[in-house]
């Protein structure tokens, strides 16, 4: 049975060993002793006294307030950014595919935002939202948006906005790219064919583009709800780490790498890792639907 | 009515033109200004005269400073390095594993597929101890080869998805008449399907490069003594106050590298799919 395998896929297989060998040496064989940590007491100020708890890391992610309180927030971003990079994402792709002649600037400049290194991005922001010196508070009240400065990060849900503008502005150009090259390949004969047929733009769109550009939608979406179910720099440079803003990501670093509490850690991030993996499931599982047919 | 069109068409265009380099050129403003400018009440738009210390300081003009410069090269040099060391290996690696997952059906292919792009899932915390330890053992850390691993296992997932998606897209005749006239799969991967995916692979490349390019965290863990520009960047971020031009400076100067790379990519992602070819 395998020598009939081998002889027929070798090629196949021989093709994905390299990726294979380098996601099971470096990220599954790290991510299983990680799990056996997250059934340990394991504090790193006290090596000497590690010991099985069971599940107990696990039961006290239940009753801990504050994985409540990051966990909202997380979705809070994960929601309301998803929606607007997708939205957006998709409009830039669909404006880039025409042909203008300055298009190959306009491709680079929407590219800027992620070329910016994320923490000159983070406090540029910031400085813009600057309660004293910012500029947004100058451009607002000279516009009459508002009477006074604001202190923008002092309202939970204005900081938590500004963090996902921060985001969207960031990430848009990646959703962007992906949506885009799936553009490229659909064929052209298609809409030619399909106009002379008399199908309208709108019928276009919805009869040929959307349903073609389905798998780019499926790896953006997927890609964006991972991106933003693991944020840290933007609200941490926002807000450090005010329970208002802060994301799971940033109270599993606070765990394990501020505290040292690794164990309890490495529960958190099962927790994020299960999470992600439920949150995209549904698209993954279209994914598979599709390949079936 | 078509007049309408155009205008809302060049609308769209400036509108994310604008929304993409509003902040950017705020950080070049920054760059150049003096920080009494910076904190100036009601606060200045535009400095009263340019300063270009920072960039002297950064490129050695100042004597004081050949320190920084000595680092800036140093830096420029490593993220240089790991990100198109990067960008090489997982184009290789998605390439051969996207057509393997895409175009052959063999015992497995669901299971390792669906396994190692959950592997995204994971944040990097939940990896980041056991790893260092296994680096530590194979002397991996401070090196070269050890960060761009590193990343190509952070990149290589979303670039195998990637991908295989662009080859499942690519119609299947051309190939199927190859293996007819008795191509093996190795020939119809490089001669056909290679340069048929170029849009997806230029996508790739863009993507691994600029996810490499503005990795930070990895880099501090994996690779303290061998920085690259971000975390050189992050050193003038300090507990207690922020050197904002030179910070910016530092900035302006990283997003040189990314923008040459896409604007001579990017006349592949766009002229590769006259997908024409694939008449003749």
């Amino acid at each position: 049975m395998f020598r009939q395998h081998r002889a027929r896929y070798g090629d196949a297989y021989l093709m994905i060993a390299p990726f294979v060998l380098l996601i099971i040496l470096f990220v599954l064989i790290p991510f299983a002793l990680s799990l056996v940590y997250s059934f340990k007491n394991m504090v790193l100020t006290n090596p000497d006294d590690i010991h099985w708890v069971g599940f107990k890391n696990y039961a006290k992610l239940f009753t801990d307030p504050s994985i409540r309180r990051t966990l909202g927030n997380t979705g809070f971003y994960v929601v309301v950014t998803v929606l607007f990079e997708m939205l957006l994402g998709l409009a830039a792709a669909l404006l880039l595919r025409r042909n203008f002649r300055i298009r190959f600037l306009v491709l680079a400049v929407m590219i800027l935002p992620w070329a910016l290194p994320p923490v000159v991005g983070g406090v540029t922001w910031r400085w813009i939202f600057h309660p004293q010196y910012g500029i947004a508070n100058v451009l607002f009240e000279r516009w009459g948006w508002i009477s006074e400065y604001q202190l923008w990060t002092v309202n939970k849900w204005v900081a938590l906005l500004l963090v996902c503008l921060i985001v969207v502005w960031r990430n848009l150009p990646y959703a962007s790219l992906i949506l885009l090259s799936f553009l490229q390949q659909i064929p052209n004969d298609l809409y030619e064919s399909a106009s002379i047929d008399g199908a309208g733009k709108w019928q276009q769109f919805r009869r040929i583009t959307l349903p073609l550009l389905a798998p780019g939608i499926t790896i953006a979406i997927s890609m964006a709800t991972m991106t933003s179910m693991n944020l840290f720099d933007e609200p941490y440079i926002m807000n450090q780490f005010s329970l208002d803003t802060m994301t799971i990501t940033m109270k599993n670093y606070t765990v394990a790498f501020r505290d040292l509490k690794f164990g309890y850690g490495m529960a958190i991030s099962i927790l994020v890792t299960v999470i992600t993996l439920l949150v995209n499931y549904s698209y993954i599982k279209s994914m598979y639907k599709e390949e079936a047919s | 009515m078509k007049l309408i069109g155009r205008i809302g068409f060049a609308g769209a265009v400036l509108l994310l033109a604008a929304w993409s380099l509003l902040p950017v050129i705020w950080t070049a403003i920054t760059s150049i200004s003096k920080v009494k400018d910076l904190t100036a009440l009601p606060p200045n738009i535009f400095p009263d005269a340019p300063n270009f210390g920072s960039y002297g300081k950064l490129f050695g003009f100042d004597q004081n400073s050949w320190d920084v410069w000595a680092t800036m090269r140093e830096t420029s040099l490593n993220s240089l390095i790991g990100s198109v060391g990067g960008m090489i290996v997982v184009i290789f690696l998605a390439l051969l594993s996207g057509y393997a997952f895409a175009r052959v059906r063999f015992p497995g292919r669901n299971w390792v597929f669906f396994i190692c792009i959950a592997t995204m899932a994971l944040p990097g915390y939940a990896v980041m101890i056991p790893l260092y330890q296994l680096m530590m053992d194979m002397h991996l850390l401070n090196t070269y080869p050890g960060i761009i691993l590193v990343f190509c296992s952070a990149f290589a997932p979303i670039a195998v998805w990637l991908m295989r998606g662009f080859i499942a897209g690519l119609p299947y005749e051309i190939e199927e008449s190859a293996t007819i006239d008795g191509a093996g799969r190795w020939r119809i991967l490089f001669a056909i399907v290679f340069p048929l995916t170029a849009p997806g692979l230029v996508a790739v490349a863009i993507i691994t490069f600029l996810g490499c390019w503005s990795m930070f965290v990895t880099v501090m863990v994996f690779s303290p003594s061998l920085k690259t520009l971000n975390v050189f960047i992050s050193e003038f971020v300090l507990k207690t106050s922020i050197d904002y031009p030179m910070m910016c400076a530092v900035g302006v100067i990283s997003m040189i590298p990314p923008i040459l790379i896409v604007t001579f990519l990017n006349r592949y992602l766009i002229s590769g799919l006259m997908m024409g070819s694939v008449k003749s």
